[in-house]
């Protein structure tokens, strides 16, 4: 038995944002608070107040990326519970930051560490999450990243799941390092949600698809064509959608615990790890025989070529194989072995890896990351 | 060993303790945790087959199984309970049933510090794959 958790509606039109009003009749929405960040603001706030004057708006955009738990707490405390809807207008940072406000406006007393997928948290206020990065899948998953202290936290719960999804591509933005960044994080996703020990028939489609996509249209991304954009928007919702309901595994518990220890980026941070995470999974015969499926999909002919494939894919959009490309040093990742491998134990990502792995293990893949 | 362990049984229980002991991956994903879980079958009055206990303990810590008993005093607290019904826990010795899904589902309630669960989900994956490979035998 598994269970499937969808958004209820995904709207995919590039500009689909200036002709969204009907859609929030339709939703029987008049109230709105709009989570967002003060660059994405600046981007959409002309286009979308004219259009929302008959609505109650309420605009929220001091969201930094990577949101800690002691903001998040602060700030709801002065929003309003009195509204129809939230809509996330941002990155994975903006939705994350709209879903653990959903949660505080609607239990004020919840800590938000204890938030787990075992409770049903029931809200009475619509989520909209409108992406405009291509490749956190925030937009479809029941998951939270959010910061406390040192320690990255990720969080899930199945009513999180957004109700709606609007996908207009043409909020994405064109710097190079963001695409490049959000679209590893994406590949990442589909990789392990094939990988993970709770991965089904469903989520092996979905993910293998947005795979196939991401490979063939990350680098034309990036160098400005419109199609590849429109496809890389919607392949980070399949992959949200596909690790949402199977789990990531553990080059996000590595990347999660090797970027709040050095401060590097979530996409950069996981795609690290991705092809030494392949081949430790390759050690799973049921795994294997994904990894080789895929790699005979994208027209390599085994594993290693498959890991070399990645590795070419990445010189070719900037993405670092190595730490010693985001200039850490031996002494420092030495210096900090022992929280870097505690942090990735204590990860609930690491759960749903197909091979179990110890502080042995994490060591070893550190070590042959750097 | 051949001869098949009833579940549950004082054998059984004895030897899932003696195995988690010994088990590689229990012992390195397990480091750290400390407390007692208590085991508890429901359902079981339908079953043709009495069994001889419904509830019992295992003492854990860093990856280890220090010891084991039957729960016989029904108001015996351990910090962390995890209670399905016969049906269901034979579901989930036997592969059929995942114990992250089992919980997700509602098919095994979780009682205790969740968060602090979740973080040794790796723990518990090792933990069935050791009751996996106990020859068991189950009541009818």
């Amino acid at each position: 038995m598994s269970i499937f958790q969808f958004p209820r509606r995904i709207i995919f039109q590039r500009d689909i944002l200036e002709d969204i009003t009907p859609t929030l009749k339709d939703e029987k929405i008049s109230s709105l608070l709009i989570i967002t960040d003060k660059i994405v603001r600046g981007k959409v706030e002309k286009k979308l107040l004219p259009i929302l004057k008959n609505f109650d708006v309420i605009i929220y955009d001091d969201v930094n990326p990577e949101p800690n738990i002691r903001q998040i707490d602060e700030v709801s405390k002065s929003l309003s519970s009195n509204i129809d809807a939230i809509m996330a207008i941002g990155g994975g940072s903006v939705i994350d930051f709209a879903k653990s406000v959903l949660i505080k406006i609607t239990y004020p007393e919840k800590d938000l560490r204890d938030v787990n997928p075992f409770e049903k948290l029931d809200f009475k206020i619509k989520l909209i999450a409108v992406p405009t990065t291509s490749g956190t899948g925030s937009d479809a998953s029941f998951g939270i990243v959010l910061t406390d202290g040192d320690r990255k936290l990720a969080l899930a719960n199945y009513n999180l799941v957004p109700e709606m999804v609007i996908l207009d591509s043409s909020l994405t933005p064109d710097s190079a390092k963001i695409i490049s960044a959000t679209g590893v994080d994406a590949l990442v996703h589909s990789f392990e949600a094939i990988a993970s020990n709770t991965s089904t028939v469903l989520t092996d489609a979905l993910a293998e698809k947005s795979i196939e996509t991401i490979f063939h249209n990350l680098e034309a991304s990036i160098k400005g064509s419109e199609e590849s954009r429109d496809m890389m928007h919607i392949s980070a919702t399949m992959a949200g959608i596909a690790f949402s309901n199977s789990g990531t595994a553990l080059a996000h518990a590595l990347g999660h615990s090797f970027g709040s220890t050095f401060h590097t980026v979530h996409g950069i941070s996981v795609g690290l790890f991705l092809t030494h995470t392949i081949e430790f999974n390759s050690r799973d015969e049921a795994t294997k025989l994904k990894y080789e499926k895929i790699a005979k999909m994208l027209g390599f002919r085994d594993i290693p070529s498959l890991i070399e494939g990645i590795i070419v894919l990445y010189r070719k959009i900037g993405q670092p194989v190595n730490m010693r490309e985001l200039g850490i040093n031996e002494r420092d990742l030495n210096t900090r072995m022992e929280e870097l491998v505690s942090k990735a134990m204590m990860d609930s990502e690491i759960a749903f890896n197909p091979v179990i792995a110890g502080e042995e293990d994490l060591r070893k893949i550190f070590m042959d990351a750097f | 060993m051949s001869e098949k362990l009833l579940f549950p049984s004082d054998e059984w229980v004895n030897e899932y303790c003696k195995r988690l002991k010994e088990s590689p991956d229990y012992n390195k994903t397990g480091k750290g945790w400390k407390e007692p879980i208590i085991f508890r079958m429901t359902e079981i009055e339908n079953l043709k087959q009495k069994p001889p206990f419904d509830s019992f303990i295992l003492y854990l810590s860093d990856g280890i199984c220090e010891k084991c008993s039957i729960v016989t005093d029904p108001n015996l607290g351990a910090p962390y309970k995890l209670t399905a019904t016969y049906s269901n826990w034979k579901k989930i010795i036997d592969g059929k049933i995942n114990p992250t899904q089992a919980m997700l589902t509602g098919q095994m309630k979780v009682e205790g510090n969740v968060a602090h669960l979740l973080r040794y989900a790796s723990a518990a994956i090792a933990m069935v794959k050791v009751a996996q490979s106990i020859p068991t035998q189950y009541l009818e």
